[in-house]
């Protein structure tokens, strides 16, 4: 019988910090092998010499068991001793070896130095069988001395625009490594590439947690699963921003920097060089690129449309589109039928675009200063409102006819300088119609000499030509 | 007793009324929704009186019916304020038609291009001796808006007497995009256009082995119809349509059938051969292999149109700009131009009849109006695993006895497919021609850009029945 024998030396550990390190148990056998570890007592000597650290400065604990096992190191209340690992044949388990972490101290504070403990792993077979124990000897070393912070990774932003907090970037981050000890983040913001001058900083320190089982800072994993993000708002539309990030450890020595990619959406997939923070300086350019509000209506009927109205509730009941140069609506009906836009007066179109006086309707510009709304027809039918024909008054005279209402009633809007543009795009089955003018009035004589009565006949009104193909009308 | 008039050109809603005493009085024409007219702007004011007249002499009774006041105009575009820029188009489409068995286009045309008599068939999809080819120099390259299509020249044609295909029941669809066009002054727009589709012998597809096969196919006729109306008559320009492509259209599946006065159908086509067509008839003919054999065809009216009447010049938005046409350097301004999307539909339906007939579907659809439809009983059991020929011809000739060499024929493109059911040949040969007109909506516009139809002080007019039916547009200008 032999006695597995082997030694296991832990990452350097920051006091304050969390740290872990993983142990393989593979069972190359051909039965099912329970592993039984149990870690002994820890002895921790004072950096420098043979002095036991005291308990007090053991946080939540005693100064003979500051290095502990778990097969979970995010569990909340992890502080085994022992643990029991079944592991199937030609598989592998793993669980992780913990430093206890140290109470809060300040610089000369003693509380660092090495440590040591023997983990011994006994095993049994499904058989029955046992197998002499694998004996482990950790150690450990907690340091002061802080290592200088790696690169910050996975570090974007998302473009976003409010009526409230105009146009605004919120940044999203990680630290990449478990082993990545950071105690602060510090976003510059520049509006030029070389960030000749930063206008803005941002700093995000890392909060101390308050779970007497965990690192004072982070977890046990350090920062690995967590992903930060701040938000800076008031932003200026259309104007260049690059942004940069570095961590700063507790000892206030920064990491290197990382640049951002930019995205309007949350979420994204990031590139490999977006991934690892090795995104090329200066980064991508956060500039509001003011872009096109792509909404879709499918209705049968409407009377009286208002596309202003749409586009408002379209954009969380906001008149401010300053984060937009355009809109595209495209109008659908919901069968092979065609949906009817229809006007009920004259004085409006099947299709308006008006807005009210009491509504400051803002918005951004394309290339061309202007801003563009683009409509699009799929089986639509607009339709004015026919005018009223010539009414005969009792008096013997008459009112003239009335002229058709308009098929679209658009408004020529302009804010701060910068007009509006229709452009309507149909299909083949989509029509414009405009009101049919009211009809002329009739007056019918008897021309006999016995009969000289006049018949007054009022013109006639056509409300529209709502069914009426006038591709077959012939006059 | 009663008198029926109708409001002018509204004819949506006619007003009746009853007169006391007198005699039955014609129709007064009424300006109702016509095209706006040049000195009106906002309300009519009164204008005196006008005394009805009629055409046939009927109104000479004892009542007179004099119309009193103006018609409105119609409405167009509007705003409480100056109008915005406004620009209008066709949406952008693009289809990519998987079950093409053959396809010609004039894409390749470019500015270098110059006269031919060979019309290429595309070789990625049909392989083989499939080109058109006519006389020399019978296909002049054209330009107009952006595009380039060729002319055929006037009364010659494009043909292909050894085309193989084979012959399928499958649903299938030939598209055929032309235009017939001329520089006509003179004559109402309706008589134009009857003068215009006079240009009769278009498109041929058919099984080389019919009988008369090689005799010209005419698509299109126009005749004089008179219409009773209110007691008076007149005499109107009847435009009647019918185009037949695909393989279905063969004395392999179509038994012989007797002609009617004015269709042949005795060589297996469905064509017009002389003046005057059938409306409408439906004819049951004789036995073939001892089984009931019916055909019927249903002609519709093809309603006039004219890409010529549509304004595009925002400073003069009611008047009509030609149509421009680019050859040789020269441009030519046509006062009629017709741009024709025609679909020619065949399907096979088994027929309750007898279980070894089918019934074979033609539809013709101009611009998406059908303008024909009809069905043949066929022998589903006879042979249709082999290659046949087909002769496939496109010619610019009019009617026997009609001469009128100013109709210029313009091609654009002519395909054909067949699919699975018919549900799915409605859907793509729908989305093809979507797609071509998606293609030639700059035509159809007559602009190489989105066409402008309002800016900060005028609108355009649109006058429905004088722009293409795919247009569809009816405005009245406006002016701020």
């Amino acid at each position: 019988m032999n006695v597995y024998y082997t030694g296991k030396i832990l990452d350097q550990t920051p006091t304050g910090l969390g740290g872990y390190t993983g142990l393989v148990l593979t069972n190359s056998g051909n039965f099912t092998v329970t592993y039984n570890a149990v870690i002994g007592d820890t002895t921790l000597y004072k950096n420098g010499n043979t002095t036991i650290v005291p308990s007090s400065d053991i946080k939540n604990g005693a100064n003979t068991n500051t290095i502990f096992i778990t097969e979970d190191i995010l569990a909340n209340n992890v502080n085994d001793s022992t643990l029991s690992l079944t592991v199937d044949p030609s598989s592998s388990g793993i669980f992780y070896v913990l430093h206890r972490p140290f109470s809060e101290f300040t610089a000369g504070n003693e509380s660092t130095g090495y440590e040591v403990a023997r983990l011994t792993i006994n095993t049994v077979s499904s058989a029955g069988d046992t197998d002499d124990p694998i004996l482990v000897d950790i150690s450990g070393q907690r340091v002061y001395d802080n290592p200088s912070p790696s690169r910050i990774g996975k570090f974007y932003a998302v473009k976003s625009y409010s009526e409230a907090t105009s146009y605004q970037l919120e940044f999203f981050w990680n630290t990449l490594s478990p082993t990545n000890y950071v105690k602060r983040f510090v976003i510059d913001l520049s509006t030029d590439a070389g960030f000749t001058t930063v206008i803005y900083s941002y700093t995000g320190d890392i909060v101390l947690g308050n779970d007497s089982d965990k690192p004072r800072f982070g977890d046990y994993d350090g920062f690995i699963n967590k992903t930060f993000s701040a938000k800076l708002i008031n932003l200026s539309v259309g104007q260049d921003y690059y942004a940069r990030i570095r961590g700063f450890n507790f000892d206030n020595e920064p990491g290197p920097y990382s640049y951002p990619t930019g995205y309007s959406y949350n979420n994204p997939i990031l590139t490999p060089t977006g991934i690892s923070g090795l995104f090329e300086a200066p980064g991508a350019n956060l500039k509001s690129n003011a872009s096109i509000l792509y909404l879709s209506k499918t209705d049968d009927y409407e009377e009286n449309f208002n596309i202003y109205d749409f586009i408002k509730q379209n954009n969380n009941n906001s008149s401010d589109f300053r984060f937009y140069s355009g809109v595209n609506i495209k109008f659908n009906s919901s069968s092979d039928s065609l949906a009817k836009y229809i006007a009920t007066t004259v004085n409006s179109g099947g299709m308006n675009f008006v807005v009210p006086n009491s509504d400051n309707f803002k918005y951004s510009v394309n290339g061309n200063n202007i801003f563009t709304i683009e409509l699009e027809f799929n089986n639509i039918a607009v339709l004015g409102r026919g005018g009223e024909g010539v009414k005969w008054q009792t008096n013997g005279t008459f009112v003239n006819a009335k002229n058709g209402g308009p098929c679209i009633n658009f408004d020529a809007y302009v804010y701060d300088s910068k007009p509006i543009e229709f452009r309507m795009y149909k299909d083949l089955s989509s029509l414009f119609y405009g009101g049919p003018g009211g009809g002329q009035g009739w007056v019918v004589t008897d021309t006999t000499t016995t009969d000289t009565n006049q018949l007054k006949i009022d013109g006639a009104e056509i409300e529209s030509f709502d069914g009426f193909d006038l591709r077959q009308f012939i006059p | 007793m009663g008198l029926t008039m109708y409001q002018g050109r509204n004819p949506a809603r006619p007003v009746s009324v009853v007169v006391v005493s007198g005699n039955p009085v014609p129709t007064a024409p009424v300006a109702g929704v016509g095209p706006p007219k040049s000195n009106q702007s906002g309300a009519v004011s009164p204008t005196p009186t006008t005394t009805a007249s009629s055409s046939d002499g009927q109104g000479s009774g004892n009542t007179n019916a004099q119309s009193q006041g103006e018609a409105g105009q119609a409405g167009g575009v509007s705003a409480t304020n100056n109008l915005p820029n406004i620009y209008f188009n066709f949406k952008n489409f693009s289809y990519n038609n998987l079950n093409l068995k053959f396809k010609f286009s004039t894409d390749s045309l470019n500015s270098g291009s110059t006269a031919t008599n060979t019309w290429q068939c595309d070789p990625s999809i049909k392989a083989g001796n499939a080109n058109l080819v006519g006389p020399a120099g019978c296909l002049t390259p054209a330009y107009a808006y952006g595009k380039y299509f060729y002319e055929l020249a006037y009364n010659t044609s494009i043909t292909n007497s050894t085309f193989l295909l084979t012959p399928s029941f499958s649903p299938s669809y030939a598209v055929l995009v032309f235009a017939i066009a001329n520089t006509n002054t003179s004559g109402s727009m309706y008589q134009d256009f009857a003068n215009l589709t006079k240009t009769s012998s278009i498109h041929k597809f058919i099984a080389a082995d019919s009988t008369n096969a090689s005799n010209d196919i005419f698509n299109f006729n126009s005749f004089k119809k008179t219409v009773s109306q209110d007691g008076a008559t007149s005499q109107q320009d009847i435009v009647k349509a019918i185009f037949t492509g695909g393989t279905l259209n063969s004395s392999q599946f179509i038994s012989s059938l007797p002609a009617s006065t004015y269709l042949d159908r005795a060589g297996n086509k469905i064509n017009i051969i002389s003046i005057n067509p059938d409306q409408t008839f439906s004819q049951t003919v004789g036995s073939a292999r001892n089984q009931p054999v019916t055909a019927q065809l249903n002609l519709y009216d093809l309603f006039p149109f004219n890409g010529y009447n549509l304004p595009t010049n925002l400073n003069n938005p009611t008047a009509p700009v030609d149509f421009q046409i680019t050859q040789g350097g020269s441009t030519v301004n046509y006062k009629n131009f017709c741009l024709f999307f025609v679909e020619m539909r065949c399907y096979m339906s088994q027929t309750y009849l007898n279980v070894n007939s089918n019934q074979a579907f033609f539809e013709t659809y101009v611009n998406g109006i059908l303008t024909s439809s009809s069905y043949l009983v066929v022998d589903k059991t006879l042979d249709s695993s082999t290659l046949k020929n087909y002769i496939i011809s496109l010619s610019n000739k009019t009617l026997p006895g009609i001469t009128n060499p100013n109709n210029k024929l313009f091609l654009f493109d002519y395909l054909y497919a067949s699919t699975y059911n018919r549900n799915e040949m409605e859907i793509q040969s729908r989305n093809t021609v979507t797609s071509l007109v998606s293609k030639y909506k700059n035509l159809l516009i007559k602009s190489t850009s989105d066409l402008q139809i309002a800016d900060s002080s005028k609108s355009l007019a649109f006058p429905v029945k004088f722009s293409h039916p795919f247009l569809n547009l009816f405005l009245s200008s406006k002016t701020v």
